[in-house]
């Protein structure tokens, strides 16, 4: 009975020593914290993706609730989380306008052909190191995925040399536009559904020589559009996104289709 | 025993197929595409524009900065244009267009015209040598492409004690600098004279691998009138033209990690940079032309020419009658460390000392497989480097703090690549490795 008794007691005394320690030191170096700050961070979509600037949810939670605004939206989270939030701290919801990312490109293998066999790395940053375009145009999308990676929405894929991005899965966090080493992906508002698909800079015989859907800076968008939205600027245009009213006579008027309207895929079994 | 640098190198078949052929001189092509940034360091500012005319040696684009250089106009002739073009590294960058006034002459006809001038070395101080090269746009043509009148100018508190003239050509097929060295001996040895007296009768040593034998005869009879000029026969092993393993193979010292061969006293000048120097005080003329090694399997009689800067590779592709249709791949510099490109319209710069043209038969199209830990690269790698390591965290995207000065301690000579036993990029990821740390930065 004895040998059971006596390291029961020893254990038991070494328990009680190490639990009144952890007992003054948890009341000693007690740190308040915030409840609403893991609620906050609850809410928050929770992909750490930064797209509000701040290293992840957790802290814009802390800097949400630390300075009681919500002047800078989270850009993820959709307009009923904003509005939990908003309750929750007492505050009017505010929004951030809906972006989506957006390919300024349509160089897919049929529009725009290979000029290179590139077998190295599957990295497009790779890629540049050993060439700065696998295609006609030096400005195109090299198809190569580095945005793909970097996405944590699943919301890209590569289709025919070319990445596809799914406008409701995109959550407008930015995180693709600074991996692109091309620079070809930009934000756009969700609701303005018109693009320009080229970020050529040559001149028009040129890019047109490359690519078949090029923007060849003929200014015929410019001439067509009524509400002085779209612009030709070093052979390129470039659409105005507060002044564009979505009347869609760019796109009719552009001779290259380089101008795209982004409707919403439906899936067919879901209609 | 013969000198060389003690880690890793390896030795592939050296394949000098053109080392018997002297260096003939071409015709000013129909049309000159001047890149305008041939150097490492701050892009050039265009000082000239359409419809300008240039004489041969006039400035086309001005240095912006110290770490920059000059670039001239090779020929006669007139602006067209200044356009965006793909270079033969593969970078897309701004080129001038030059259509020359007399297309179709002999290169060896311009250069005759030339006077000589006889200058006196002794009445030169150090602060002319580095102006003059500054201003001639003088590059290292080994293949960098650093700005030559940065190396020559250390920092006070360096003192530099030796100098090495880099002639070890340890690059597959590029023959280049050993004609050079077998038809320009004199004009070298003149041009190190220069060198000397920038750095007050330092001891020179010339690095020659021992392939080259007949060079290494040549340059130790002209040595012998000048003093302190001693040549330096080396084991056949790549990568010896590395400066930092030049340095080991010759003086057996050690360049610290993310050091210069400036901080163990010694400067490294390429065997075509010295005659570049040479040319500018002898001949008063800028950077203009160069030595380029036309070779590879579809050239059937491979070669060494004096190319302007600027001559788009067709004229080389006419002059070789290269078979365009079979070419697969075409190598800018040599096989181990050369660029490919694309277009047959790229210009030729300051740095290419080689084309290589190969059809399919010579490309391996291999899949990427799983490193089995043989080590073969860390035994390889010249800089002791354990690339198989360093390599699997890149992939990762994992690069701890810690490693990131023995990654971009890499030289980038590919010797990895070459004993990999599972065809694993190693080089390509170390090079993307130096790539994401610079972007994080």
């Amino acid at each position: 009975m004895i040998e059971i008794l006596i390291p029961g007691l020893i254990l038991g005394g070494f328990a009680l020593i190490s639990s009144t320690g952890l007992f003054i030191a948890a009341k000693k170096f007690y740190v308040y914290e915030d409840p609403r700050i893991a609620e906050v961070t609850g809410l928050l979509p929770g992909a750490n993706c930064g797209g509000c600037g701040f290293a992840g949810c957790a802290a814009y939670a802390d800097y949400v609730v630390a300075n009681n605004t919500l002047n800078k939206p989270c850009p993820v989270a959709d307009d009923e989380t904003m509005s939990q939030i908003g309750a929750l701290l007492g505050l009017a919801a505010t929004s951030a306008e809906k972006k989506v990312a957006s390919l300024m490109c349509k160089g897919t293998s049929q529009n725009c052909k290979l000029v290179t066999e590139y077998t190295g790395i599957e990295d497009c940053w790779a890629a540049m190191l050993v060439n700065d375009t696998t295609k006609a145009c030096s400005f195109s999308c090299l198809g190569l995925s580095t945005c793909v990676r970097a996405c944590a929405f699943d919301a890209m894929r590569i289709e025919e040399g070319i990445v596809v991005i799914d406008d409701e899965k995109c959550t407008g966090c930015g995180m693709c536009i600074s991996s692109c080493p091309k620079n070809i992906l930009h934000m756009r508002p969700k609701n303005k559904i018109i693009t320009v698909t080229c970020f050529n800079t040559d001149r028009g015989a040129e890019s047109r020589k490359a690519c078949a859907v090029a923007c060849i800076g003929c200014m015929k968008c410019e001439k067509a559009c009524e509400d002085d939205a779209i612009h030709v600027n070093n052979f390129l245009a470039k659409i105005d996104y507060i002044k564009c009213t979505l009347c869609e006579k760019c796109v009719e008027a552009c001779p290259t289709n380089a101008i795209e309207i982004r409707r919403i895929m439906v899936d067919a079994e879901n209609v | 025993m013969l000198k060389t640098f003690k880690k890793g190198g390896i030795h592939p078949p050296e394949e000098k197929i053109s080392a018997d052929q002297p260096i003939t001189c071409g015709e000013i092509p129909a049309q000159l595409l001047i890149p305008v940034d041939q150097h490492i360091g701050k892009p050039c500012e265009i000082i000239v524009e359409k419809g300008s005319v240039v004489k041969r040696g006039d400035l086309v684009a001005k240095s912006t900065g110290f770490i920059s250089s000059n670039v001239h106009s090779p020929v006669d002739g007139k602006v067209e244009k200044i356009v965006r073009f793909p270079q033969l590294g593969g970078q897309i960058r701004n080129c001038v267009l030059v259509t020359p006034e007399n297309p179709g002459i002999s290169f060896q006809e311009v250069l005759n015209n030339e006077p000589e001038n006889n200058i006196d070395i002794d009445q030169m101080t150090a602060e002319d040598i580095r102006k003059t090269i500054n201003e001639a746009g003088i590059v290292g043509m080994g293949g960098a492409g650093f700005p030559t009148h940065v190396k020559l100018s250390p920092p006070p508190d360096k003192k530099i004690e030796a100098l090495i003239i880099n002639g070890a050509e340890c690059e597959p097929y590029i023959t280049s600098d050993h004609r050079l060295m077998l038809e320009k001996s004199k004009e070298i040895l003149k041009g190190i004279a220069i060198l000397q007296q920038l750095f007050g009768g330092i001891p020179i040593y010339i690095g020659i691998e021992s392939n080259k034998a007949n060079a290494i005869e040549v340059m130790e009879r002209e040595c012998k009138t000048y003093e302190n000029i001693s040549v330096v026969p080396l084991q056949v092993k790549y990568p010896q033209g590395g400066e930092k393993q030049l340095i080991k193979a010759v003086l057996n010292r050690e360049v610290p990690s993310k050091g210069l061969p400036m901080d163990v006293g010694v400067v490294v000048q390429n065997v075509a940079t010295v005659l570049a120097i040479h040319d500018v005080f002898y001949h008063k003329r800028p950077l203009l032309e160069r030595v380029v090694t036309i070779s590879g399997n579809l050239v059937k009689h491979p070669g060494n020419i004096l190319l302007p800067i600027g001559t788009p590779v067709s004229y080389v592709i006419n002059k070789f009658e290269i078979d365009t249709e079979k070419v697969r791949v075409m190598i800018s510099g040599g096989p181990m460390m050369g660029k490919t490109s694309y277009s047959f319209e790229s210009p030729i710069t300051k740095t290419t000392s080689a084309l290589l043209f190969f059809d399919e038969s010579r490309i391996l199209r291999r899949q990427e497989n799983p490193c089995i830990r043989c080590g073969s690269c860390i035994e390889a790698c010249p800089m002791g480097l354990a690339v198989a390591q360093l390599t699997e965290m890149i992939k990762a995207n994992n690069i701890a703090t810690s490693i990131k000065d023995s990654i971009m301690d890499c030289i980038e000579c590919g010797s990895c690549t070459y004993v990999c036993p599972a065809d694993r990029r190693l080089v390509h990821w170390m090079r993307f490795g130096k790539l994401m740390i610079k972007r994080e930065n």
